[in-house]
């Protein structure tokens, strides 16, 4: 099979791992071709909308295992191939010398047994580091249950290693990936997250001490092919942070590739809304100093599509606000609806200096459209009057967008337009 | 008053020392390519060294960081080539100075704020053109790239790329300002102006201000290749530059979900300022019509 062919299958049959970034790594260009910025490279969008900055591939779609939710799994019939080693590292130069990625991203279909995949990719990365002298940034994804040994050498040649978890409960993963097993995900994973902080301490230590993984360990889950309420995937992601120090958890909404009685219709529209939620959620854990019992719980159990996590939870906590932009603390202008990071580190530092006004804040270029409604400076109430929590929450409300996610109320023009068979 | 600098940041910094030290404030700082004014006003010519002289009267005031990051802002907002940023800039480092710190921190400053955001619009489209920048082979050691900014981004991006691709002889050309940088595989690079046959006045160089950079290089091969403004794209491809192309732009097709197609996405992260230079143009691109896939997705999902 060519080379275009190759690449059309394997590329496509990589595109629902959504993990994407190149960041965390920094690597000059010296003894060889290739660097890594540390805030990472976008190098084109692509139809839908993602970034794409790696070249994002299978080494081989071959696959023992049979998961419910893959493109790739054993029992569909489609056309299967693999990269040589050989020919991948020369693509991935070509493209890499051109400006049109920033490095590799390599994963696989598991061919004859986790280890011997793990081995070929390993085959991979020793041709880009050591004979074409790569310093661009590589992603590689081991396949759940290879040995330790394996991993520690693809810890010193990769920028990042990781392991998708993909479902969030035992329960799921039993029913939808029976090969696969926590114990063979959570194993492997558990070591990288060790090597990692062991490897911490031995570059602090040793002036040359190479470097394990340096942009961390990241991970996936999968929205929608299973059951759980979203409380229960920002659960399993605050863990995933906290007992494995993760740099990122990705969530992908399943797209319904197979017809399989334990998966939604493969007619079902994907659910993008609430991916975009969860990571909106998932950066509120991060950076906002939220928990997951804030944002979820078991009263209410999934985020609201209408509005985003944290005017969320402004509209149900709102006996905190109005806050007074000079004299509130940095947790709680964290908590305002309509300002980020970057806007409160301004707001902190302005505010030694000169007392701030709304003029001010329109100076600053803090936008006060969502804000307005939860602040006040120098005592004046920014927003104006609303009767209940409830208006308030249509005035925040992404009403066009929560509009069209919705099915329309059924009328007989809508019947035939949509073409939906009800 | 007015006063008048040569056309280049060093200029600019050597008219505010020159303002600073005879503690003049004028009404306008104008460059010597502004259009003649009725008003009288008096030319500053460039100093020698002019930008290690501030840095250090920055750094002996502020902590080091503070100072790199004063004259970075400086130098990227004067990037912008906006009306009237001279004059802004010069108002800045006076504060910086007589603040003795940072003063991105106080941006209700109208002033501060605007030349903030100016060197944050450079920085940002900078960045964006670091992975939007397409290379062709068209010799069998020389990679070429074209690209048409809205601001001065040569000495933005040059830095990283000749990092990243050290081992490369490579040019980067900014059609709309007639310029380019090349860059040689013994780590020499350097600006130029297109249409001369040889290396510009140096007077009209804006030269990256880090040291280690800005050597002149004479050799024949390279000035060449940037002496022509006007070249046939075609025959410039090397013969297996086109499959790369062709296989880059196989991959991304396959590469977009078609339930997720989201042109209006993709356009406001990638706006179409950039497309004309791209290998993977999306107006060129074979895959499905993207307006029905479009109109697909928005029934189905909503978003």
């Amino acid at each position: 099979m060519d080379m275009m062919n190759k690449l059309s299958i394997l590329g496509e049959s990589a595109r629902y791992d959504v993990s994407c970034s190149s960041s965390g790594s920094q690597r000059t260009g010296k003894g060889g071709i290739g660097s890594t910025s540390a805030s990472g490279i976008c190098h084109t969008w692509t139809a839908d909308g993602r970034c794409v900055s790696l070249l994002k591939v299978l080494l081989t779609n071959e696959c023992i295992y049979d998961c419910a939710y893959c493109a790739n799994r054993r029992s569909n019939d489609i056309s299967r191939t693999r990269f040589l080693p050989a020919e991948l590292a020369e693509l991935t130069i070509a493209f890499y010398r051109r400006n049109y990625i920033e490095g590799l991203f390599l994963s696989s279909g598991v061919w004859n047994s986790p280890d011997d995949t793990v081995e070929q990719m390993l085959e991979t990365l020793r041709l880009l580091r050591h004979q074409h002298r790569f310093n661009g940034y590589i992603h590689v994804k081991a396949i759940p249950g290879c040995s330790e040994l394996l991993l520690e050498q693809l810890g010193l040649l990769a920028d990042r290693v990781s392991i998708n978890v993909e479902q969030c409960t035992k329960a799921s993963l039993e029913t939808l990936a029976p090969q696969k097993s926590f114990q063979k995900i959570f194993t492997p994973m558990r070591y990288l997250s060790s090597r990692l902080a062991e490897n911490k301490d031995e570059l602090a230590r040793y002036r040359h001490a190479p470097s394990f993984s340096p942009a961390g360990q990241s991970t996936q889950l999968i929205i929608g092919a299973s059951p759980e309420p979203d409380h229960l995937i920002l659960r399993a992601a605050e863990k995933l942070y906290q007992d494995y120090q993760l740099k990122r958890v990705y969530y992908s909404a399943y797209m319904p590739v197979n017809q399989d009685q334990r998966l939604p219709a493969i007619s079902a529209p994907p659910p993008l809304l609430r991916e975009h939620r969860l990571y909106q959620a998932d950066w509120l854990l991060r950076f906002y100093r939220f928990t997951s019992r804030e944002l979820l719980d078991d009263r209410q159990m999934n985020l609201d599509l209408e509005v985003d996590p944290k005017a969320s939870w402004a509209l149900r906590h709102l006996d905190q606000f109005p806050v007074e932009i000079n004299k509130a603390d940095y947790n709680m202008l964290l908590r305002v609806p309509g300002i980020g990071i970057r806007s409160v580190q301004k707001i902190i530092a302005a505010r030694r200096y000169h007392s701030i006004s709304f003029d001010d804040l329109k100076t600053m270029r803090i936008p006060m459209k969502r804000t307005a409604w939860f602040i006040t400076c120098k005592g004046k109430y920014g927003g104006s009057y609303f009767p209940s929590p409830e208006s308030l929450r249509m005035l925040l409300a992404d009403k066009a967008g929560f509009q069209r996610q919705m099915p329309t109320q059924i009328s007989l023009d809508t019947l035939g337009q949509s073409g939906m068979d009800l | 008053m007015l006063i008048r600098f040569d056309h280049s940041f060093e200029g600019l910094l050597s008219a505010a020392a020159y303002c600073y030290r005879h503690r003049l404030n004028p009404d306008d700082l104008l460059s010597c390519l502004d259009p003649p004014s009725l008003f009288t006003s008096f030319h500053v010519s460039e100093e020698e060294g002019i930008t290690g002289l501030f840095r250090k009267h920055l750094k002996s005031l502020m902590p080091v960081s503070d100072a790199e990051a004063v004259l970075d802002d400086c130098r990227h907002a004067w990037y912008a080539e906006c009306s009237g940023m001279p004059y802004k800039i010069m108002e800045y480092i006076r504060k910086a100075i007589q603040i003795r710190s940072d003063p991105a921190d106080r941006l209700y400053d109208p002033c501060i704020a605007a030349v903030n955001e100016a060197a944050q619009k450079v920085r940002r489209q900078g960045h964006h053109y670091l992975g939007l920048l397409r290379f062709k082979q068209i010799d069998k050691a020389v990679f070429l790239a074209d690209f048409e900014p809205d601001y001065i981004l040569l000495p933005v991006v040059m830095p990283h790329f000749c990092d990243r691709m050290s081992d490369q002889a490579f040019v980067i050309r900014d059609l709309r300002r007639g310029q380019a940088g090349v860059h040689l595989p013994d780590g020499r690079w350097d600006l130029f102006d297109l249409s001369e046959n040889r290396p510009s006045d140096p007077a009209r160089w804006h030269l990256a201000d880090r040291s280690g950079y800005g050597h002149m290089y004479k050799t024949k091969e390279a000035t060449d290749v940037v002496t022509t403004n006007q070249v046939n794209e075609t025959d410039l491809l090397y013969p297996q530059d086109l499959s790369y192309a062709d296989l880059w732009c196989r991959y991304l097709d396959k590469l977009a979900i078609p339930e997720r197609v989201n042109t209006k996405l993709q356009q406001q992260n990638m706006p179409r300022k950039y497309w004309r230079h791209l290998t993977e143009n999306p107006d060129n691109s074979c895959s499905q019509d993207s307006q029905a896939a479009d109109k697909k997705r928005a029934s189905l999902t909503g978003y």
